[in-house]
């Protein structure tokens, strides 16, 4: 029997060339398509499941350092050079395109405490244990190179060095918070509010007069240039190590703690974190945002790296490798796209910001299927399924039972509150929100509490 | 008053002089007692070392100080021109001095000024919220901020900041452009030409002109009166009247105005079999009363009906009924009525070319379907129900044999139409050939016969202006119309009567099938090949069967808790006593009625499927307040599938974009918004966080999934 067929005309759905895009007719009359939701349930389980194959977020290690990394700084100007500053006193200027390092300067005895960038990007500066500050040149090729433009000597031992955003001044921190001029070897002011020393300092991006401070004493102490003195004063449960400020938003700024945790303040509301990031196994060292303020990255000295969402208080991912110790510095790339973090066994690491992100340009079909994908992940996301394997990641096992760990400590407390606040009056049990359960107080509310007490 | 005092003095003893005696005696004589006592240390003696406490004591002038005071220096400069300038200024000196007070320790002082300068930082800080809001809120944030957009400039602006020279081209065309006069103005309604044109009119011009319009416009304005008026006649006859005429006035022929009023006639022909037409409802008043009404009307509706049965598709026509259908369409003259004939050609069905194929075989094949239009002045009538019934079961009985049995069969009918049809037919027949031009011959050639099929369409086409003939169908103007094509007559020279099946899908609503008993050996072995494939399907048993068992697996069922040989004598082939049995057993309840139970041909399982809910969302997840809001945000596709390319653009937006390898630099103050209260407000409410009420949360929530972008 013969069968007959339907036939086609070719010309209606066969390319011209290969390079062509196929001929697609579609109806959209939403009575020809009755599954959309399934079917694109299963498009977003799809995606998931490819994000989670091509997650390979590690590109490239930059060795050379003799001593572990103990700090880094972006060049402000451009995007592939970064400089590091390791614990023998070393500092070298890495080009990220090559991955190779440009040189390497023994700037300091003992450890390089410090290293900033001056925001036109020709000089940066260094702060060493040997009691000296140190004015450099980014021109790796320039005569000067090797010499230090200006060294000042000074009195004590400064522990961290910022430079502010826009004029030609930066701030060393120590015994005391020192502001200086790029031109002059003495301070041009001195703020002192205790008698601990100050670990860092980090002035604000936005509103660039502001700068903030973190103190052995566990606090973090805000300063404005244009006061005689620092202006106010949180005090945390444990000491917090680094803060970092959202670029995007003037008056928000992340303490990495040594309570394992990252905590999102208000400048205006100190005494309330206005987000607690939970996640590290061990204590935060160092804390850097996104350029687009929405996410910011963390090294712990658990050995991984975290990239938290400003708004979420848990990690979106984690980095780690079997050969990375304890991360001392992270810092993420001006251009969103990549995350450098140093660490105790003398490497410097590249990573993706996001894991599954292709690099490069992309054409603008891929474009476009990549934005879909994100799309239906981000719609599906409460699918449990998408959910659990968009959120699984392999950790080392230390980790893995530290955070198991605590998951434990952390259950059993909340039944003890729980039993507690059931077989007490009630009211004599307060519910303290977590954001408010690791900050001790602020120095204003004190200042008032002082007065209140001068005045009965 | 000193002698009275005196007296009193005296009435006393010497020694023993009241005191109070005494200070009223001081105090007449204006001593005071206490001022004695000062008195007293005033010196007496002159002595060379004057103690300094004793210096300075009140004099006796001024009871109330004991300095100098200025104002009694001044007493001395009585009559002194500038004395009134002089005790001004005295005056103000003398006010009560202000003293500064101790300044503060410094702890409390650092303290106040913390205070003022922290609550300075955060308002300039707060200056930012209104950016960090619209940047939160914001659907798609592009990075670097601030990018200037691309921007194709108007040719004024290209030219206006050109600062080369201009090309001569472009000389020639500004110059062009800068003096003519017709350019439109920005600021003016009028180009310079027009202005120009408006101050030169005289004045007499412009009445003769003003007059002109006025009289147009009155014109004008008759006219649509008399229209209107004219539209408001409501007699048809009138109107028919004044298209008559009109038409007339436009094309003046005769000819054509009978044309259309033929073309009218068809068209209500058309309409004739509608139910509920004008013609019906005046039956129906008179059908109660008259049988012979009923009857007609009674035939008009079935009549209707049939008109509305939709041709059968080819296949089921030849696999079910035994005989091809043979439409016949009489109407009215070709020309006007047009009809498009659609044919579905027949090797295309898979199942129908099979049928051809045997044909194939038969020698000869003479596929003849003729069409024959007769004149509008043939009157080939055959409306009415019972005479077309009379046609059917004359071409019905008509197997098998040639037109000249046909001749003999007509008879029968008593219809001059019939004779007519016929006689038509015979023409035809034996001219083989259209004669003039009344006669339409379609030629076709079979497609599967070697031999040149003669397939010969004749289309009969009748209009009928039965009102005058045929006082029984008293229509008025509708004329009737059967179709009837395709008519089949077997191939004289074989003998041998195979016809090939050939539709006509006529356009009007009126066709008429007849049905023709055909050879049916072929659809029977058509059908039979069917039925040998699908032998042994029986789905719809097979189902049920499935059913059954499903309903039967899902009933609960009874237990049994009755232990064989408990407080009975045991061994092999013990039975439970009857008793315990029913004491044992609990009885199952019936279930809950399924919800397929009148629904043979499906199954509703209610059962949660486990391999379905692992990917069910259990819980509504949180920026979400009722499950329909969230279902809704699943239902919705955003992929290319189901949406246009723009669309599926705008929703798959990311939130974020960066540009490749471009520095994005923190916040400018250049992008700071202009604060707004609202934020202001948000902020506090944000500060009152654990206050907030409950609706309040819910109202967050919702601005949340604003936020978010779920709508």
């Amino acid at each position: 029997m013969k069968v007959k067929v339907l036939s086609r005309n070719p010309d209606d759905y066969q390319r011209e060339t290969k390079l062509d895009i196929h001929k697609v007719y579609r109806n959209y009359n939403p009575a020809l398509h009755p599954f959309e939701a399934p079917r694109e349930y299963v498009r977003a389980l799809n995606a998931t499941k490819l994000e989670r194959v091509f997650a390979k977020p590690f590109l490239a290690s930059l060795n050379g350092h003799t001593d572990s990394v103990c700090c880094m700084c972006k060049h402000k100007q451009r995007l592939n050079t970064i400089f590091s500053g390791s614990c023998d006193g070393e500092i070298r200027q890495w080009t990220l395109t090559n991955q190779r390092c440009i040189r390497a300067l023994p700037a300091h005895t003992g450890f390089v405490r410090g290293i900033t960038c001056a925001p036109d990007g020709t000089t940066f500066i260094s702060v060493g244990d040997d009691n000296t500050i140190k004015h450099w040149t980014t021109d790796a090729l320039s005569e000067q190179s090797h010499n230090p433009l200006n060294t000042i000597v000074t009195k004590t031992l400064y522990t961290g060095i910022d430079h502010h955003w826009k004029e030609p001044i930066y701030a060393t921190c120590g015994q005391t918070v020192d502001i200086w001029n790029d031109e002059r070897s003495e301070p041009v002011k001195v703020y002192k509010w205790g008698t601990d020393s100050v670990n860092s300092i980090s002035f604000n991006p936005v509103e660039t007069n502001m700068c903030v401070s973190t103190v052995a004493d566990r606090s973090i102490v805000l300063y404005d240039l244009r006061s005689s003195i620092p202006i106010n004063k949180v005090i945390l449960k444990l000491r917090s190590n680094v803060v970092a400020w959202n670029p995007m938003e003037a008056f928000m700024f992340t303490a990495a703690n040594e309570d394992h945790n990252l905590y999102t303040f208000d400048i205006r509301r100190l005494d309330f974190a206005s987000n607690v990031h939970t996640d590290h196994a061990d204590a935060v060292l160092d804390v850097d945002y996104a350029p687009t303020g929405k996410e910011f990255v963390s090294g712990s000295y658990d050995k991984s790296i975290r990239i938290f969402p400003v708004n979420g208080s848990r990690s979106r991912e984690v980095y780690h490798t079997k050969r990375m110790q304890r991360v001392f510095t992270v810092k993420w790339s001006l251009d969103n796209r990549y995350i450098l973090s140093g660490s105790d066994e003398m490497n410097i690491r590249l990573w993706k910001a996001r894991a599954a992100e292709k690099l490069g340009r992309l054409a603008p079909r891929e474009q476009a299927a990549a934005d879909y994908n994100n799309k239906l992940k981000k719609k599906f996301a409460y699918h449990p399924q998408i959910k659990r394997i968009s959120r699984h990641r392999h950790v080392p096992k230390t980790i893995y039972s530290i955070l198991k760990e605590k998951r434990t400590i952390k259950d059993s407390m909340r039944r003890k509150e729980q039993n507690l606040r059931a077989h007490s009056k009630p009211g004599t049990v307060p519910h303290i929100p977590e954001r408010a359960k690791h900050i001790v107080t602020t120095a204003i509310k004190d200042d008032d509490i002082d007065e209140e007490d001068s005045l009965v | 008053m000193l002698s009275k005092l005196l007296a009193s003095d005296d009435t006393d003893s010497e020694g023993e002089v009241s005191d109070f005696a005494h200070e009223t005696l001081l105090k007449s004589l204006g001593v005071d007692k206490d001022k004695k006592e000062e008195t007293s240390k005033q010196r007496t003696e002159s002595v060379q070392e004057v103690s300094v406490f004793s210096l300075g004591q009140k004099s006796y002038d001024d009871t109330h100080a004991g300095k100098v005071h200025l104002h009694q220096l001044i007493n001395s400069l009585e009559g002194k021109s500038n004395i009134n300038i002089l005790k001004k200024q005295i005056n103000r000196v003398k006010r009560p001095t202000q003293h500064l007070n101790a300044p503060l320790s410094k702890p409390v002082a650092e303290r106040l000024q913390r205070k003022v300068e922290y609550e300075k930082a955060s308002t300039t800080v707060s200056h930012w919220d209104g950016t960090v809001q619209k940047n939160r809120k914001a659907d798609h944030l592009s990075f670097p901020l601030n990018q200037k957009p691309l921007q194709i400039k108007t040719v004024d602006e290209f030219l206006f900041h050109k600062s080369k020279k201009l090309t001569p081209l472009e000389e020639e065309i500004q110059a062009l452009m800068n003096g003519n006069k017709c350019l439109e103005r920005k600021d003016h309604d009028l180009s310079v030409l027009e202005e120009e044109a408006l101050t030169t009119l005289s004045l007499e011009e412009a009445r003769a002109r003003r007059a002109e319009l006025q009289k147009h416009r009155a014109l004008l304005s008759y006219h649509e009166a008399k229209n209107r008026r004219q539209n408001k006649i409501k007699s048809k006859k009138y109107h028919r009247m004044m298209r008559k005429r009109k038409m007339k006035e436009d094309s003046p022929k005769a000819l054509d105005i009978k044309l259309a009023d033929q073309q009218r006639a068809e068209e209500r022909a058309s309409l004739r079999h509608r139910a509920g037409s004008k013609w019906e409802k005046g039956r129906k008043l008179i059908a109660k009363h008259d049988e012979k009404t009923k009857f007609e009307l009674d035939a008009q509706k079935q009549k209707h009906e049939e008109l509305m049965v939709r041709p059968e598709p080819m296949g089921s026509v030849d696999l079910s009924a035994e005989t091809p259908t043979i439409p016949a369409t009489f109407g009215n003259d070709g020309d006007a009525f047009d009809h498009a004939v659609l044919k579905l050609p027949v090797e295309n069905n898979p199942w129908l070319s099979c049928t051809s194929e045997t044909t194939k075989n038969d020698s000869k094949l003479d596929n003849t379907s003729v069409t024959a239009k007769c004149d509008s002045g043939d009157e080939l009538l055959c409306d009415n129900a019972a005479k077309s019934s009379s046609l059917m079961t004359w071409l019905s009985q008509e197997e098998n044999n040639s037109v000249e049995s046909m001749k003999t069969v007509v008879p029968a009918i008593d219809s001059e139409a019939v004779k007519k049809f016929k006689e038509a037919f015979s023409k035809i027949k034996s001219s083989g050939d259209g004669e003039d031009g009344s006669y339409d011959f379609i030629q076709e050639r079979a497609e599967n016969s070697e031999h040149e099929a003669n397939s010969e369409s004749l289309k009969f086409k009748t209009l009928d202006k039965g009102d005058h003939k045929f006082p029984n169908l008293n229509t008025g103007d509708s004329p009737e119309e059967i179709s009837c094509t395709n008519l089949k007559t077997k191939s004289n020279s074989t003998g041998s009567t195979l016809f090939k099946p050939e539709i006509e899908n006529i356009s009007t609503s009126s066709d008429l099938k007849f049905v023709h008993d055909d050879n049916n050996s072929l659809g029977d072995e058509q059908r039979m090949t069917i039925e040998q494939a699908f032998a042994d399907d029986d789905v719809l048993a097979e189902f049920s069967f499935e059913k059954n068992e499903l309903i039967e697996g899902s009933k609960p069922k009874d237990i049994d808790l009755s232990l064989p040989g408990w407080g009975e004598w045991g061994g092999t082939g013990v039975v439970p006593s009857k008793r315990k049995k029913r004491k044992f057993l609990t009885k199952a309840k019936p279930p809950p009625p399924r919800k397929d139970v009148n629904l043979d041909h499906v199954i509703i399982t209610e059962d949660r499927d486990i391999q379905i809910a692992k990917h069910q969302v259990h819980d509504i997840p949180f920026p979400f307040v009722n499950s329909d809001h969230f279902e809704k945000t699943i239902v919705r596709p955003v992929g290319s599938t189901w949406n246009t390319p723009s669309a599926v653009k705008s929703l798959t937006n990311p939130e974020v974009s960066t540009l490749l390898g471009a520095i994005i630099s923190p916040m400018d103050s250049e992008s700071k918004e202009p604060n707004k209260t609202k934020n202001k407000n948000n902020f506090k409410k944000q500060k009152v966080g654990a206050h907030t009420s409950r609706s309040s949360r819910k109202q967050n929530r919702l601005q949340k999934l604003k936020i978010l972008g779920i709508d």
